[in-house]
């Protein structure tokens, strides 16, 4: 094991590379950075820094894809401490509703929706410090014909892996609804989706990956099914949260995990892997997200029945 | 299924989809199936919420 706490890249990629490291990979955003100034400065399989920027930063995201002309909501993005005054000014050309994040972040941390753009000036006070390099405010991306979700999310997401610049698509996962006012509720495999609808957001989701620059490594790509058509939400160089690997790995044999860290030593991707599922059946994983204005958990009860319901596994 | 907060822990929506307090996990037969999942889990739950505890001492 080697410490990388205070030591610099160089010194961190002489000892890795006199230790024969094969490859080097991160399952957080937070570490795709030094994942990546180590695989470039030892030579191996990864993203340039430049295109982790993109990965991570999402105001640098959106405008590589809108420089690429993928369709995609309109957005602003506003300073750390910017003046309640600015904030009213900026955000009200969008209208409403909107959705507000910090630059850099996951989980949907700090991530709220608003139908009135006045709402987002409090919201960015009872949060202040959470965006140290800002927030983005982004139009609302309007959902599609009730018969293509519902009851599901509108949105889904592809889980893809790339290599050497090429981005296999893997599967696409569906969504439960959101909990307010942004919080992910669970994830499904294999999809809901009709045949040709699944092909467009597979579609435009290797599109974004290719907008970004993106050479390698798992890929989480969350595209709103539209009425226009799909449109990407965000792309994240890593393995989606939610259970997503488990689920993949119940669905179709093999891990999503198990996929990048190969990519990062050199192994191919297999796109067949996930052609066929392994069971009969949807593998899911739900999450209870408590109410918003919840502060304290007083009571859990119930939780000995959950194991009888017909079909859960864990 | 796993839980992720116990009695007594504070909430807050800013935490992100993280800050959940059970999941489970299963297979269902079919996407009608599926569609009742949420349901069938919290109709089992009793869950009760508080103030924050700062909020309650003062």
């Amino acid at each position: 094991m080697v410490d990388v706490a205070g030591r610099d890249v160089p010194a961190l990629a002489a000892e890795l590379g006199a230790a024969g490291v094969g490859g080097v990979i991160s399952f957080t955003d937070d570490q795709l950075e030094l994942a990546s100034r180590l695989s470039m400065a030892l030579g191996l399989e990864g993203n340039p820094p430049e295109v982790v920027e993109r990965l991570v930063d999402k105001a640098a995201q959106r405008r590589a894809l809108a420089r690429a002309g993928l369709p995609g909501p309109r957005f602003v993005v506003l300073a750390p401490g910017v003046s309640d005054h600015e904030v009213v000014h900026r955000v009200a050309v969008l209208g409403g509703p909107v959705v507000v994040k910090p630059v850099r972040g996951s989980g949907s941390r700090h991530t709220a929706r608003f139908d009135d753009v006045g709402d987002v000036a409090g919201h960015l006070r009872s949060v202040d410090g959470a965006g140290s390099v800002g927030w983005i405010v982004e139009e609302w991306l309007g959902g599609c014909r009730p018969s293509v979700a519902e009851p599901f999310a509108d949105y889904v997401s592809v889980e893809a892996v790339g290599r050497q610049g090429v981005v296999v698509p893997l599967a696409v996962t569906g969504k439960f609804p959101l909990a307010e006012p942004c919080r992910e509720t669970g994830n499904f495999l294999p999809h809901h989706l009709d045949p040709d609808v699944a092909t467009a957001v597979r579609d435009v989701a290797v599109r974004a990956a290719g907008a970004l620059g993106v050479r390698s490594g798992a890929l989480h790509i969350e595209v709103k099914l539209t009425r226009t058509g799909p449109q990407v939400i965000e792309v994240n160089g890593r393995v989606g949260g939610g259970a997503i690997d488990a689920l993949f790995d119940s669905v179709y044999g093999c891990s999503l995990t198990g996929l990048a860290a190969g990519v990062a030593v050199g192994d191919p991707v297999d796109p067949v892997v996930s052609e066929a599922p392994r069971i009969d059946g949807i593998a899911y994983a739900y999450f209870v997200q408590p109410p918003c204005g919840a502060g304290r958990l007083a009571a859990l009860d119930g939780l000995e029945g959950l194991a009888a319901i017909d079909g859960v596994t864990a | 299924m796993t839980v992720n907060r116990v009695v007594g822990d504070e909430l807050d929506w800013r935490d992100g989809s993280q800050g959940y307090l059970v999941s489970v996990r299963g297979v269902a037969r079919d996407l009608v199936d599926l569609t009742g999942v949420p349901e069938r889990v919290r109709d089992l739950l009793d869950v009760s919420y508080g103030r924050p505890v700062a909020l309650s001492a003062t």
